[in-house]
């Protein structure tokens, strides 16, 4: 598990993140993600689509931005930072295209806050497979899904393009 | 409100841009900031209206594969624009420089502003303060110009904003860099070659030009 | 030296005399006179040229009397004569034009041909001693956001459409507020009962502004606002004073923060509004600048500004020969060569 600082909203604590391979309960998983359950203290997300470590980085520091101005759409931070993650404002198809699936057995859990041993406890208590470190996922990244889900235009190829893309469209999601 | 690690680097007339840290990177944020003279009503009417209009003009550039910073996180209660970190000089202060002050530099700038404006102006975003400091010279090979500071942007098809747009670069040129009436029209060539509707648009900044004139009429 | 001004390009008809001991260094300079006479036509009515013209013609050789008298100078001891050139209204200009050349042949004089505008900033920068400012120049035909570069008055922003005091002009006569002694400063002294902002179009683009968007609005909605009781005539002065002169703040702030600079002159007929100079004041406040503003008997247009611009450059040498002495409708600021300056 990595922890970093939210720049934007110090006072919300480090960002948690933690990979795992290997997952067994991704099923049961991903019902308490769609329900937004409260009593889930993680956000999971879809490994696969997550290109760079900056991409949830942004998500999460938006989470903490709006938890801090009270403007939450979802129920919980976490799951907030698995809707931020899509460029669209449908929070179930947010929640179900970059959340977990019933096959997924590679995911990121994710939390904002809270001390990393804690943490890390927690992660390991809900998630049922094997930690491992982002490195070691990144090769799995499923860059034709983004690509559709994004629209991201075809002369687009450069990696960090498009990165470049994604960033801007889920900053503009809340930007009416 | 202060913006947190971050180092001031630019005061402007309505807003702080800093380099601040943002999720591991280094990033630019613009914070504007109330005005004291302006009514609080309409003070934010317009603060939220053009960090609004900044960042979506920014994101629409983007998409339409126009050197712009990438916007990566708008906070629209505290007036604040997260946004890609470019490095480069200012076009201004890349004239100046020795490099900047050949010919052949210049033609490339001329042509490079030229394009970018022309693209801009293709998918109806008007920048509505272009000077030579809102454009950047990207410190790379491509060495492409960056249009930047997006804060009194709009979306139109208007013939006559986009008229306006040029002619405010021409007097910020003219005022800000004498004798480059030779750039400036190799700016405006280079626009005609890239922009769809330059035809009407380079018709129109002459009528702009010639009310410029007018203008003065009465004393 | 002495320097005689005669400036007549629009409603305003003003003789001014200046003198420039040149013993010192810089130059000790005198107001001798200056004195004025309005043409004000009839509420919810503009000046026409024909109308204004009259009026110079009929007051301009009383109030030259007035001005010698005021200085207790004879036309001896006068050096230079200094009129308005332009830009301003034909008829009017040249009314005073004639007057300027036959006084130089009557009284064996050179003439300087004054541009208005650089009249109004160099008494502006005598008067307040700002030394190298923006300028704000802001009239009832011009509204103009200028800086000095490279012997020129540069005009970094202005009016797309119509001039400021224009704009109050008109919304002046929508209301049917006086002329007299000024429409502007009858929308000032209502404006200040005014508290309720009305929501009025705001249109800025880089250093240059459009009025008459505000104007069309405030023309085809200000009747269905009044009589409905949902604003009061001290609320529409009070919305138009704040939007106009935020407009032209924010211009003239991102000039100053364009060139660097931290100094701002006001200058021309709106510039006496005190409301523009306050918040010009709190914008300059806030950048820890500063503001120039003076009051009525040089804001608004007046002789001694002509003669102050004129004896500037005749200090250089600079005289307009006979031949050259017509007058011009369109003058650019930036036309004029300002050869008394660094």
């Amino acid at each position: 598990m990595e922890s970093f600082p939210i720049e934007a909203v110090p006072e919300a604590g480090l960002v948690h993140i933690a990979c795992y391979t290997g997952v067994n309960n991704a099923s049961a998983l991903k019902e308490r993600l769609q329900a937004q359950d409260k009593t889930l203290a993680i956000g999971l997300v879809e490994s696969n689509l997550i290109l760079d470590m900056f991409q949830l980085l942004v998500a999460a520091t938006k989470a903490a931005l709006d938890e801090r101005a009270g403007k939450l759409r979802t129920n919980s931070v976490n799951a907030e930072i698995v809707y931020n993650l899509s460029p669209t404002n449908n929070i179930a198809e947010s929640l179900r295209r970059f959340g977990i699936s019933d096959s997924t057995t590679s995911l990121m859990a994710i939390s904002i806050g809270g001390e990393a041993a804690a943490v890390l406890e927690e992660m390991n208590k809900t998630v049922d497979g094997t930690l491992t470190s982002f490195s070691d996922l990144e090769q799995g990244t499923d860059l034709a899904t983004l690509r559709k889900y994004f629209k991201i235009d075809p002369k687009v190829t450069d990696k960090a393009q498009v990165l470049d893309w994604i960033i801007g469209a889920m900053a503009m999601k809340n930007v009416l | 409100m202060a913006v947190h690690q971050g180092t001031l680097i630019k005061q402007g007339a309505e807003a702080r841009v800093y380099i601040a840290p943002f999720c591991g990177r280094k990033a630019i944020v613009k914070e504007r900031f109330a005005k004291a003279y302006r009514h609080p009503a309409l003070d934010k009417k317009l603060t939220s209206r053009r960090v609004t209009q900044e960042a979506r003009c920014l994101n629409r550039c983007q998409k339409a594969l126009i050197d712009t910073p990438t916007v990566y996180m708008v906070d629209v209660a505290s007036s604040l624009i997260y946004m890609e970190l470019i490095d480069g000089l200012s076009v201004r202060e890349y004239m100046e420089t020795d490099e900047g002050s050949t010919q052949a530099a210049r033609t490339h700038i001329a042509e490079e502003i030229g394009r970018a404006l022309g693209k801009m102006h293709n998918i109806d975003v008007v920048h509505g303060d272009l000077t030579t400091s809102n454009l950047l010279m990207r410190n790379n090979d491509s060495k492409s110009v960056v249009l930047i500071d997006f804060g009194l942007s709009y979306v139109s098809n208007l013939v006559e904003d986009k008229a306006v747009d040029l002619y405010v670069l021409e007097r910020a040129f003219s005022s800000t860099h004498p004798n480059t009436e030779v750039m400036f029209e190799q700016i405006l060539a280079s626009y005609g070659t890239s922009c769809k509707a330059s035809k009407q648009i380079l018709k129109k900044l002459e009528e702009v030009r010639l009310r410029g004139r007018k203008r003065s009429m009465l004393g | 030296m002495i320097a005689l001004g005669l400036e007549g390009s629009a409603n305003k008809l003003g003789v001014g005399l200046i003198k420039h001991d040149m013993t010192t260094s810089p130059p000790t300079v005198t107001i001798l006179a200056n004195v004025r006479h309005t043409y004000h036509p009839p509420p919810g009515e503009g000046f026409l040229p024909k109308d204004t013209a009259l009026h110079h013609r009929s007051h301009i050789v009383e109030l030259i009397h007035q001005a010698l008298a005021d200085a207790h100078i004879t036309h001896k001891d006068i050096d230079v004569i200094c009129f308005t050139k332009g830009p301003g209204m034909g008829g009017p200009l040249t009314s005073v034009a004639t007057v300027a050349r036959t006084l130089a042949l009557m009284w064996n004089k050179e003439l300087v041909g004054v541009n208005h505008c650089v009249g109004h900033i160099e008494m502006g920068r005598q008067i307040t001693g700002a030394e190298n400012p923006v300028v704000l120049y802001v009239s009832g035909g011009n509204t103009q956001v200028i800086a000095y570069a490279e012997k020129r008055y540069r005009i970094f922003g202005e009016a797309l459409d119509i001039a400021v005091g224009n704009c109050l002009d008109r919304f002046a006569r929508v209301l049917n507020l006086p002329n007299d002694p000024a429409p502007g400063y009858n929308i000032e002294q209502l404006a200040k009962k005014g508290t309720k902002l009305l929501d009025l179009p705001y249109t800025v683009k880089g250093m240059d502004v459009s009025f008459s968007g505000i104007l069309s609005y405030i023309e085809s909605n200000a009747k269905r606002l009044l009589e409905s009781g949902e604003y009061t005539e001290a609320d529409l002065c009070f919305s138009l004073q704040e939007t106009l002169f935020a407009m032209l703040v924010e211009t003239t702030e991102r000039a100053m923060a364009h060139i660097g600079s931290r100094e701002v002159l006001i200058v021309g007929g709106v510039g006496c509004n005190m409301r523009l100079q306050e918040m010009m004041g709190q914008m300059a406040e806030q950048r820890g600048g500063k503001v120039f503003a003076t009051d009525e008997r040089f804001c608004i247009d007046n002789g001694i500004m002509i003669a102050q611009a004129g004896i500037l450059a005749y200090q250089t040498g600079y005289t307009t020969p006979m031949e050259k002495t017509w007058c011009t409708q369109r003058f650019r600021t930036d036309e004029v060569f300002v050869a008394w300056r660094d």
